[in-house]
């Protein structure tokens, strides 16, 4: 089993990450504040409740997504 | 106002308005308040968190208890709408979804085949779907019979402000969809606009630009409300047929005859 770190995107940025990390534990990394938000994974939508129990792969996609104005 | 209501949800006001484009945040919601509109539209980016302005937007929408619409703008296929709409649905915390899934983006016409493939995910997964879709007869009474109790058919291209280009379209859409509730959507420029749309029995008016871009976006949503208002209190009294010709509406029974002697 291979040891060495994942390569991923998050929001556009490739950033690496230790084997088993979860989501959850990426976007308290990353985004710890109190801010609204909701998350895709390669282009499909992860439920909040699912962030502790989704495990990121190799070359996976994060992005996150925020209200804006729309007409 | 006749209350009506969509998808279970009663409401007093006709005019759904966007929240795009506004000279400022407060201006917006001077606008929706004056307006009178009770559904407002939005829509999410991808955005880091911790950029700011996303967090503050949604604090705002929030504390004027409005019915948000989010919406699936800049989705070009089925699958693209669906992921944003269930991204939506967490974001804003309702199963309402404006859908849009453009096919053309040179006049932002929709994709009348993608629209209805993902009206039927959507309404599988347990959305109230509003799509955005040209004034197709066929293709409407398609998403009419995937589920969805709303259409909205443009009056004109996104942000035209062109009125309705195709009226007759429209009023063959109203005449064989009596049991649909039909909003235009898109290309209204006047309240005049929105009058019309009343006026041929539609049951409402969405539209953004010809509010947020005017010379002063609050007294054009007041505008608004009149024509939209004026429109249905037309349309519940009844309008007068056109007539070929002539008709007096003074009596002539009783009046002199001056010139008898001529």
């Amino acid at each position: 089993m291979s040891t060495a770190p994942l390569s991923i995107q998050l929001n556009g940025q490739t950033i690496t990450l230790p084997i088993q990390t979860d989501l959850q534990a990426i976007l308290d990394e990353y985004f710890p504040i109190e801010e609204r938000y909701v998350v895709a994974l390669n282009g499909m939508h992860v439920a909040a409740d699912l962030y502790p129990t989704t495990f990121i792969k190799e070359g996976d996609v994060i992005d996150t997504f925020q209200a804006i104005v729309g007409g | 106002m006749t209350t009506w209501n969509l998808y279970g949800t009663a409401l007093d006001s006709r005019l759904l308005i966007g929240s795009a484009r506004y000279p400022s945040p407060q201006n917006m919601i001077d606008a929706i308040r004056i307006s009178g509109s009770q559904v407002v539209t939005t829509s999410l980016k991808r955005q880091q968190p911790n950029e700011g302005g996303g967090d503050q937007y949604w604090q705002i929408l929030k504390q004027e208890n409005l019915h948000l619409l989010p919406n699936t703008a800049g989705c070009h296929s089925a699958r693209e709408a669906v992921s944003l709409a269930q991204l939506s649905r967490e974001l804003f915390e309702t199963d309402w979804i404006k859908l849009e899934v453009i096919g053309d983006d040179y006049n932002l016409q929709p994709d009348p085949i993608e629209t209805l493939k993902a009206a039927k995910e959507l309404i599988q997964d347990g959305f109230k779907v509003f799509p955005y879709i040209t004034d197709d007869l066929v293709i409407c009474q398609h998403l009419r019979d995937a589920g969805c109790e709303v259409i909205m058919p443009w009056g004109a291209p996104i942000g035209t402000g062109q009125g309705l280009v195709n009226p007759k379209a429209l009023e063959a859409l109203r005449a064989r969809l009596p049991d649909v509730t039909l909003i235009v959507d898109a290309g209204i420029g006047r309240p005049s606009d929105a009058a019309q749309v009343m006026e041929m029995g539609f049951d409402g008016v969405l539209l953004n630009t010809a509010i947020s871009c005017a010379d002063d976006p609050v007294r054009m949503a007041h505008g608004f409300k009149l024509g939209v208002e004026a429109g249905l209190a037309a349309y519940e009294a009844g309008i007068m047929p056109k007539n070929q010709m002539a008709q007096a509406s003074t009596a002539s029974v009783g009046i002199p005859f001056w010139h008898q002697d001529s």
